[in-house]
């Protein structure tokens, strides 16, 4: 995993923790801060990543605390963040200082995340690309989460599109990659596919959603294991 | 003196647009839909790229696609402009490639400073 680092620096701790776990779910590595100083001795000391920076913690000292944050590293990528009344004259301030963006804190989390994908995009193309790549440590199994495409090894080490997968099985799929070898029950399976999502699965339909990624998965289906008494891991032969 | 493309088939907009970059010290291309704005890219300079999401021929998210599919353009920054505001068309946005959106009505101050900051972070990542 890369050294990257996503800070959210916040006054509300429960949208701190609402946002940590949205982006933790991306296997990215999270910071919640809720003071500037600690935040910027971190940025200074780490030099490298996306700060998601709260209106109401600095309030008037925005524009200031961007500049300090940019003079600590260059290469840091500063998000504003603020309820939705905040006068888009603030926000502008803030562009022109040095800021990257800026979302209001009802963001969706799908949106959150993908807006910071696109900041990586930008920052480190090379990077970006491996934090949407998942391989299985064998190397027989790999997805693309931002295609949402998934591959598994042919002949000749050639690599075959595994085809119509849907977007939950998709999900599943990115769950086994991102923790291979480890036993997954069915309840855990499901709080992590459906949390913040609009999609509707029930525990007796895991099963069923297994059942069909081991089918399009071919040969390689066997590797998504049933673990008696608990649920499912990944297990390369 | 960056150059913008800017691509949207309401000719409102699209002057409007203009206007606002050109006093902000940008030259822009202005085309009606996204054929035309393959077309441009191809054939001029272009620094940074402001698409309508619903053109007609090709749309903002399908030139976005075959933008970051091309070997020399992939990087080039893109802000789409967009009078919906759904979540699933956001997301889809950002995953074919754009880097920014924002929502029409907007302001022109808005405008200027989003396209100043895709330019800053352009060059940043180069």
């Amino acid at each position: 995993m890369s050294q990257l680092t996503f800070w959210i620096l916040g006054a509300d701790t429960v949208r701190l923790r609402r946002w940590e776990t949205a982006l933790s779910r991306e296997g990215w590595q999270v910071s919640p801060q809720t003071r500037y100083e600690t935040l910027k001795a971190e940025v200074a000391r780490e030099r490298f990543g996306i700060v998601l920076l709260d209106w109401n913690v600095l309030k008037a000292q925005v524009p200031e605390g961007i500049k300090r944050l940019k003079a600590a590293s260059m290469k840091v990528s500063i998000i504003l963040t603020s309820d939705s009344n905040l006068d888009p004259e603030k926000v502008i301030d803030a562009l022109e200082a040095g800021c990257d963006d800026h979302f209001y804190h009802d963001l969706d989390d799908r949106l959150l995340t993908a807006k910071l994908k696109a900041h990586l995009r930008r920052m480190l193309p090379s990077l970006a690309s491996a934090l949407d790549i998942l391989k299985s440590p064998g190397g027989e199994v790999k997805m693309d989460r931002s295609r949402q495409e998934a591959w598994v090894k042919g002949t000749r080490t050639r690599w075959v599109p595994v085809s119509g997968l849907t977007p939950t099985e998709f999900q599943f799929l990115a769950l086994f990659l991102e923790q291979p070898g480890k036993a997954l029950d069915r309840g855990f399976i499901l709080e992590m596919v459906s949390k913040g999502k609009a999609i509707d699965i029930r525990p007796g339909t895991v099963d069923k959603h297994i059942e069909s990624l081991r089918r399009k998965l071919g040969r390689f289906g066997s590797m998504i294991q049933s673990i008696y008494g608990v649920g499912y891991a990944f297990r390369e032969n | 003196m960056a150059t913008v493309l800017v691509a949207d088939d309401d000719e409102m907009f699209r002057e409007l647009v203009t206007e606002i970059l050109t006093q902000g010290g940008y030259a822009v291309v202005p085309v009606e839909d996204g054929a035309q704005g393959w077309e441009a890219l191809q054939k001029k300079k272009i620094d940074i790229a402001v698409l309508d999401l619903n053109m007609p021929n090709m749309d903002g998210l399908e030139l976005t696609r075959k933008v970051r599919d091309h070997g020399t353009l992939k990087d080039l920054p893109i802000l789409m402009l967009t009078v919906r505001a759904l979540v699933e068309e956001q997301v889809s946005g950002y995953e074919k490639g754009a880097d920014d959106y924002l929502t029409k009505p907007f302001d022109s101050k808005m405008l200027l400073a989003r396209v100043k900051v895709l330019e800053r972070r352009s060059r940043l990542g180069k």
